[in-house]
């Protein structure tokens, strides 16, 4: 099996994928794709992937992008341990509901806080626009209160008593705003326990090796190179107005 | 018919595009469920009886047997893998299903929102205020829902008759009640795309009366915005 998974670690997406792989202990050759570079919009990568995006993964010449899409493939692919993904129809729908729901919570509510706290400043040289951190904030404090209570409860992991994928994702996105140097779970025992559950199932040292890249974001000094179409994503994300 | 087996319950609003998808398979798959219908324009999705059964307080929500499952995406995925329905909505093979995981998952993202914002825009938001669509915004809304589009044309529908290839599948049902969703304000956001006008015939061909039906209501409100 050839696989070849095109990725930036500072894409919460890219780390889940290859966090997973690593998990699952299966060979695959990392092509750095550096979205401050502009890496994604070359010809050769957007005719790879027109939607200019990462990660996207290349198996034996099967193209595949979206991280959801790419995590379940993989599952499948790689013959991963049924907890993972189960097989059990139910079990497997909840995985699916978690994964559904977060693209329009988790996903896009912890990176803004991280767009917002972290990026754009250090792309623009602007001030934090505070009042639109705020709102992030509140956001993020909503979809943290459902993912306690609508999701995890009193389960060991979001979707089940076993960890899988969708765990593997909400935590990289979680962790996302430490970039800019915030804890979003510091005041949340519940939801720090499931991330120590996570984190200790996967391998504090691989997690954090993986992370290293969003651990030494707040320590990069400007200058540092701005990709226009990069800057001109993060203000629409998160309502900046041009 | 067993005691501990009840038919499928679904609780649904028939201007809700998620919810329209999901009636599409059902009836055209002919499994049998229970309607629930649960008014957005009156708020009954804030009852405390609803946010009980779905904290989120959306539709769509299936209760099978007392499974509850929410999200559109989720609840189609289950219901293909739990009935005996063609194995075209959602194969077994790991790749076409990956295509339509990868479309299902980029739909959140784009066809979702791009193309609701404008049915929001023109038709849920004046009704809310009283005041006129904000020319402005329905401007920057419908081009973001051309970038959309050209991906779909582009991308999806670039070599195959469906999104994810030869034949019908869920990827197919969630894009296009979303995209009629702008009707609502009169508005056909296919007509000048041959390519995807096209796409929707086959949709509609392969549905028969099932999608008219479906769509009825906001058949209704089309003609009524466009008189």
């Amino acid at each position: 099996m050839a696989l070849e998974v095109y990725c930036d670690l500072l894409s919460q997406p890219c780390r889940a994928i290859v966090l997973f792989l690593r998990a699952l202990e299966v060979p695959f050759s990392t092509m750095e794709i550096s979205l401050l570079k502009g890496d994604n919009r070359t010809e050769q990568f957007s005719s790879l992937n027109p939607k200019m995006m990462v990660p996207v993964i290349v198996d034996d010449g099967f193209v595949l992008t979206e991280s959801v899409a790419i995590m379940k493939y993989l599952a499948a692919r790689c013959k991963a341990a049924d907890h993972w993904y189960p097989a059990d129809i139910q079990r497997r729908a909840k995985v699916d509901e978690y994964l559904a729901w977060q693209h329009v919570h988790t996903r896009p509510h912890a990176m803004k806080v991280f767009h917002l706290e972290g990026l754009l400043p250090k792309l623009t040289g602007q001030p934090v626009k505070e009042v639109l951190l705020s709102r992030a904030l509140r956001e993020l404090d909503e979809t943290l209160d459902l993912l306690e209570n609508m999701f995890l409860k009193d389960k060991k992991f979001l979707c089940a008593d076993d960890i899988s994928i969708a765990d593997i994702m909400a935590i990289c996105e979680l962790m996302q705003p430490l970039g800019a140097g915030r804890d979003v779970l510091v005041k949340r025992p519940r939801l720090n326990e499931w991330k120590r559950r996570v984190v200790d199932h996967l391998g504090r040292q691989l997690f954090e090796d993986i992370h290293r890249v969003i651990f030494s974001f707040k320590d990069l000094q400007p200058p540092i190179q701005r990709p226009s179409h990069l800057i001109a994503f993060c203000e629409k994300l998160c309502g900046v107005s041009s | 018919m067993d005691a501990r087996t009840r038919p499928l319950e679904v609780y649904v609003d028939l201007m809700s595009q998620p919810c329209r998808a999901l009636l599409l398979f059902l009836r055209h798959n002919h499994i049998p469920h229970t309607v629930k219908n649960v008014l957005l324009h009156r708020g009954e999705q804030k009852t405390p009886e609803f946010t009980k059964l779905n904290p989120m307080q959306k539709v769509p929500v299936i209760v099978d047997n007392g499974f509850v499952l929410t999200e559109s995406d989720a609840i189609l995925k289950y219901l293909a893998t739990t009935y005996k329905v063609p194995h075209h909505w959602y194969p077994q093979d790991p790749k076409i299903r990956a295509r339509i995981n990868e479309y299902t998952s980029w739909h959140q993202t784009n066809t979702r929102p791009h193309a609701a914002r404008v049915f929001i825009l023109e038709v849920l938001m004046p009704r809310m205020t009283g005041n006129p669509p904000d020319a402005k915004k329905v401007e920057r809304a419908l081009a973001d829902l051309s970038e959309t589009l050209d991906k779909l044309e582009s991308v999806f529908l670039k070599r195959q008759p469906f999104l994810c290839g030869d034949e019908i599948t869920l990827a197919d049902l969630l894009a296009i009640c979303e995209l009629m969703q702008p009707l609502g304000s009169g508005r056909d956001v296919l007509k000048d795309r041959p390519k995807l006008d096209a796409w929707r015939e086959r949709i509609k061909s392969a549905m028969k009366d099932t999608f008219d039906e479906v769509h009825m209501y906001l058949y209704r409100l089309r003609d009524k915005a466009r008189l």
